[in-house]
């Protein structure tokens, strides 16, 4: 499949962000493929397939079996370092966790585009077809959520 | 990647586009601009230049779905019988359930109840994409493998995968159920197998919910296995 070749690796690399592990984002984006392809569709826009495996990911997280195994397996080097100063906020698996429990899906779908992708609010906005307002509300629902687990309190970007 | 963005990052999505020749003229200059002031972002299209150089896993899809299941031969018994070598390697990654062979287990050349209206079938695939079709294989220590499985459309089956080796048996994938049946359908997850021993991989289902782990190897699932051998041999 052309776009499989073509977005592959870009799509594993952003699976590793959020599962922490490489074999795991792999298989979630085979699987990504073999569904695509089952459906007869031939997707070839990035973004579009980006945000397929984000729910993909964030899915296999909240389900608890998963999040236990891939704490085990978690590979912290495969995080990102934080890039921005103004979101000052690394965001591991451990905490990612916890936050896909108490977050609904549009909520930790931002969370991934902001702290993990490194996308700014219009970025966002432009990915989800939503108004920046929006996406600056979740976001703000999402700092509370990282304040409240981790007792930290930040000034907002 | 280490360090700060000198102003706001070039994100991972714009930096993939970048890379792919995806950005519009505009959008490139801005970027190109931002990367060299910025070693941080500088950084992180390196990585991603680094890791494109690596080879992707070859994707295996199901072949179209016909109105039967194409049905392939599996646990041939004189093939079995034949026993062509013995196979695999330790998983190291595996659990080791201290227990009998296959063969003691009667699993050579055993035919289980077949799925109404058509047949099972798997084969197993390595990420290089070379597919182990036959009964009898080889791998190399620490090849990743996929199983795909043949079933009939529409079917209700549960399937599991148990790897034997030195009289231990592992589950290495978490069991299918409500599996969407099909032609070369994967199961999710992978295996990786290790070691210079033999092992034997079966896909075990049944039809009467989830295969039952604690009973195998028993008479209610039915079976078909793969023999694998270590390269090099033991």
């Amino acid at each position: 499949m052309e776009a499989y070749e073509r977005h592959g690796r870009a799509l594993v690399r952003k699976a590793v962000r959020i599962l922490g592990n490489a074999e795991d984002a792999r298989d979630l984006v085979q699987g990504l493929f073999v569904d695509l392809h089952v459906r007869g569709e031939t997707p070839t826009d990035l973004p579009y397939l980006y945000r397929a495996v984000t729910n993909r990911c964030l899915t296999f997280l909240r389900d608890e079996t998963n999040r236990a195994r891939l704490l085990e397996r978690n590979d912290t080097s495969l995080f990102p370092a934080a890039r921005t100063a103004c979101d000052d906020q690394a965001i591991g698996l451990d905490l990612l966790t916890k936050l896909v429990a108490v977050l609904d899906e549009s909520e930790t779908e931002v969370l991934t585009y902001r702290y993990l992708d490194d996308m700014t609010q219009d970025e966002i906005a432009t990915l989800l077809g939503v108004s920046r307002k929006t996406i600056g509300k979740r976001l703000d629902r999402v700092r509370e959520a990282v304040r409240r687990m981790t007792g930290v309190e930040r000034g907002e970007s | 990647m280490s360090g700060r963005c000198v102003s706001e990052p070039i994100s991972w999505l714009r930096l993939e586009r970048h890379h792919l020749g995806e950005v519009d003229a505009t959008e490139k200059q801005r970027i190109d601009e931002h990367l060299a002031a910025c070693p941080a972002c500088a950084a992180c299209l390196a990585t991603i230049r680094e890791d494109d150089a690596k080879a992707l896993p070859v994707l295996t899809l199901p072949q179209p779905s016909t109105r039967r299941a194409r049905v392939l031969p599996f646990m041939r018994p004189s093939t079995l019988a034949a026993g062509v070598g013995a196979l695999a390697a330790a998983a190291a990654f595996l659990l080791f359930l201290r227990g009998t062979t296959p063969d003691d287990h009667g699993l050579a050349g055993a035919h289980g109840p077949r799925v109404k209206g058509g047949a099972v079938a798997f084969s197993l695939v390595r990420d290089d994409g070379q597919r182990v079709d036959d009964d009898t294989g080889v791998y190399r220590d620490g090849d990743r493998f996929k199983a795909l499985v043949t079933c009939p459309p529409g079917a209700d089956v549960s399937f599991d995968l148990v790897v034997y080796d030195d009289g231990g048996a592992t589950f290495p994938l978490e069991p299918a159920m409500g599996f969407a049946c099909g032609n070369d359908v994967p199961l999710r997850g992978a295996l990786r197998l290790t070691g210079r021993g033999d092992e034997t991989v079966c896909l075990v289902w049944s039809e009467t919910g989830v295969v039952q782990r604690d009973a195998l190897p028993g008479d209610g699932a039915a079976r078909a296995c793969k023999k694998l051998s270590a390269a090099g041999g033991p």
